[in-house]
Parts: C-alpha cells; sequence; structure tokens
C-alpha cells in the first residue's frame, strides 16, 4: 500500500486485486477509512486477497505512519 | 512432561523472522546509515503478473538497501517471502543484480563494498519462468564477480527458506547464515515428493524435512558458515562479523572435487539418516583444506 500527498484539495484511491466481486465491500472499507481521516492524499492498494479488516488496519498504518 | 522453561532473553528478543523484508534489511545496518534505492515509489513493478491475474508489488518484492554495516559500506538485498513466495522475477532479479554490479564497479574503484543477501525465496516465480531462470544466471555470475573484492553474505531465517535457483546464489555466497528455522535446498520438499514419490520424501513429514534441509543439518554439514538464533541482534552482529572479516581463503563452491567425493559416498539406495549426514563432514578433509 502506497499513500503519497496528492496534488489537490481531494483523495483518491487505486485498488487493485486479483480477487473479483468484492466492490460493495472495498466500498464499505474505504467509506469506514474516510470517515475517519480527511487527508488530501493519494493511497494505492495492491491486494493479494487481503480480508476487509486487515486492508483498514494496513490504512491506518500507513497514516500513522505518514503523520510520524 | 518436561516443565516449560521460560527464556527472558528468548522472550525480550527481537524476531528476525517476524520482521518484514525491509525492516529485515534495516536492522542490519549502523543505525540511520541506510537508504532505500529503487523503492516502493519508484514503482518498479512486474509487467507480467496483472496479465495473469496477479497483483504486483510496487518494490516486486525486493528490497535494497545501502549503508554500512560495522562502518564499512554495504548493500543489503532482501526479498520478501510473503510475496509470491519471495520469487525471483524479471524485475526483482534485476534489482538484485544491479545492485551486486553496483557494488562491483564502487570496489574496483576502491571503495570496498560488501553485499548481504535475506534470502526468503522459492526460487524462480512460476509466472516469469524464462525471465526469472536467466535473472538467476545473472545473479550467480554478478556474486562470483563481486566475491573477488568483498564478501557476499547469504541469510535465511525462515518461514520460507531458500529454495531452487536461488539455492545456488546461496550456494557461491562467501558466507552463508542459516538459523534453525531456515531450510536450504534445490529442490523443495514438495517438489521431490511430487517427482519421485511419498516413500522418497513426505513433504508433510515436518520434522523430517528440516532435519534433512533444515538450517542445524545443514549447519553440521559444512553448508552454512554460522547457525544463529532467530534474534535481530544476534544476526545483525554475525552479518557485522563476516563483512569485517572479509572474503574468505577459499570459496565454497570451488571446493568441486570435495563435495563431488562427499556426494559419490552417499548411499542413495536408502532414506539417509538424519544423524548419518552430520558425520558427512569429514574432519580429516576439513582440516587438510
Amino acid at each position: 500500500m502506497l499513500l503519497e500527498p496528492a496534488d489537490d484539495a481531494a483523495a483518491s484511491v487505486r485498488v487493485r486485486t486479483s480477487a473479483d466481486g468484492f466492490k460493495p465491500t472495498w466500498k464499505a472499507v474505504l467509506d469506514r477509512f474516510f470517515s475517519q481521516y480527511d487527508g488530501a492524499a493519494r493511497i494505492e492498494i495492491n491486494d493479494a486477497g487481503g480480508t476487509p479488516g486487515a486492508v483498514l488496519l494496513r490504512l491506518q498504518q500507513a497514516v500513522e505512519a505518514s503523520e510520524r | 512432561m518436561s516443565n516449560p522453561v521460560f527464556s527472558r532473553e528468548y522472550l525480550q528478543r527481537t524476531s528476525f523472522i517476524e520482521l518484514s523484508a525491509r525492516d529485515r534489511a534495516k536492522c542490519l545496518f549502523d543505525s540511520g546509515t541506510e537508504r532505500e534505492l529503487a523503492g516502493p515509489f519508484d514503482r518498479i513493478e512486474s509487467p507480467w503478473l496483472a496479465i495473469q491475474g496477479v497483483t504486483p508489488q510496487a518494490d516486486d518484492g525486493c528490497v535494497v538497501m545501502r549503508g554500512k554495516i560495522g562502518g564499512r559500506q554495504a548493500v543489503v538485498i532482501a526479498f520478501a517471502g510473503p510475496f509470491q513466495g519471495g520469487g525471483i522475477g524479471e524485475v526483482s532479479g534485476a534489482k538484485l543484480t544491479a545492485a551486486l554490479d553496483l557494488a562491483c564497479i564502487d570496489n574496483e574503484r576502491g571503495i570496498n563494498t560488501s553485499a548481504v543477501l535475506l534470502l526468503e525465496t522459492g526460487g524462480v516465480r512460476l509466472q516469469e519462468a524464462n525471465l526469472g531462470l536467466a535473472a538467476v544466471a545473472e545473479i550467480i555470475s554478478s556474486i562470483i564477480a563481486l566475491r573477488r573484492y568483498a564478501p557476499v553474505i547469504s541469510v535465511t531465517a525462515g518461514p520460507v527458506g531458500c529454495f531452487g535457483g536461488m539455492s545456488l546464489a546461496a550456494g557461491v555466497s562467501s558466507y552463508v547464515v542459516l538459523t534453525r528455522e531456515a531450510r536450504l535446498g534445490l529442490n523443495g520438499p514438495e517438489v521431490i515428493e511430487e517427482e519421485s514419490g511419498v516413500e522418497e520424501f513426505d513433504a508433510s513429514d515436518r520434522s523430517l524435512i528440516w532435519a534433512i534441509v533444515g538450517g542445524e543439518q545443514r549447519y553440521h554439514q559444512g553448508l552454512a558458515d554460522a547457525l544463529v538464533d532467530d534474534d535481530a541482534e544476534k544476526i545483525a552482529k554475525t552479518v557485522r562479523d563476516f563483512v569485517a572479516k572479509g572474503i574468505p581463503t577459499v570459496h565454497r563452491s570451488e571446493l568441486v572435487d570435495l563435495y563431488r567425493s562427499r556426494i559419490a559416498a552417499l548411499d542413495t539406495a536408502r532414506q539417509l539418516n538424519p544423524q548419518e549426514l552430520h558425520s558427512w563432514v569429514n574432519e580429516k578433509e576439513e582440516k587438510e583444506l
């Protein structure tokens, strides 16, 4: 997972995943993440079948690392 | 049943095995001297995985860091076991080869630079088969070129181990460092079972596997130079010591006749006994070297 400052005042996410058919799950995970985080960030997620909980944890860890 | 023993030292250690490839590489350097080269934000990733339905990684599972180890210049290349079993692809292989070749150029210019390979890998990544094989050939020649100037130290800690073409890379290294949890071998247990049958090698028998290809066995066979606890500080110290020691008088892989004679002396008609394999090393032979 890569998290970088965005060029404009908005956040964007690119998800690449090897598992098909989880669009609603991804949306739910990202909606929950953005309910707690309002940074202008460009996020890239390379997913190899992580659970929603693991994805959310990785997002939170990336934010924590960026604020350090 | 014996009483459990809780060693404070063991419980308070930092496990090397539990660290990510990036953290493994980092913990070997003199604090603050390291910087990552061709890192994930450079997005040098495999072009072959996505077209086969596999998600690529921004660093292709290979971390390259440059810095100082015990005050000496060094480059550490670490493979991420969790990504594609640490498999070598076109890009991760090129990263490793380029790092070794740059270290070689530095040595030629008089800047002594060692290399440390953190090998958690099943060998060639199947999705990039021929390109991975070509990469292994390049890696081996680059190690052999570099080891004339400075030591190339291979570390395998587990849990993946070091197999396939990359076991050859470990084999041509100046020094091999293993933990008890590590495994080192050309063919992985599943491959041997698949090819030769379960009577030959039962890949589900973990105690048999570790007794044959595990770190302790490989150390006693003389195929590794150090057997270290799964402790980041101890592994870092061992690496520092080998960097300081410099190149060995003779590289293990130069002793072709010795190893041929040892292999010839094995009775392959029956299942090898792990204890017998310890005595593979003839102490008289070793002394004569």
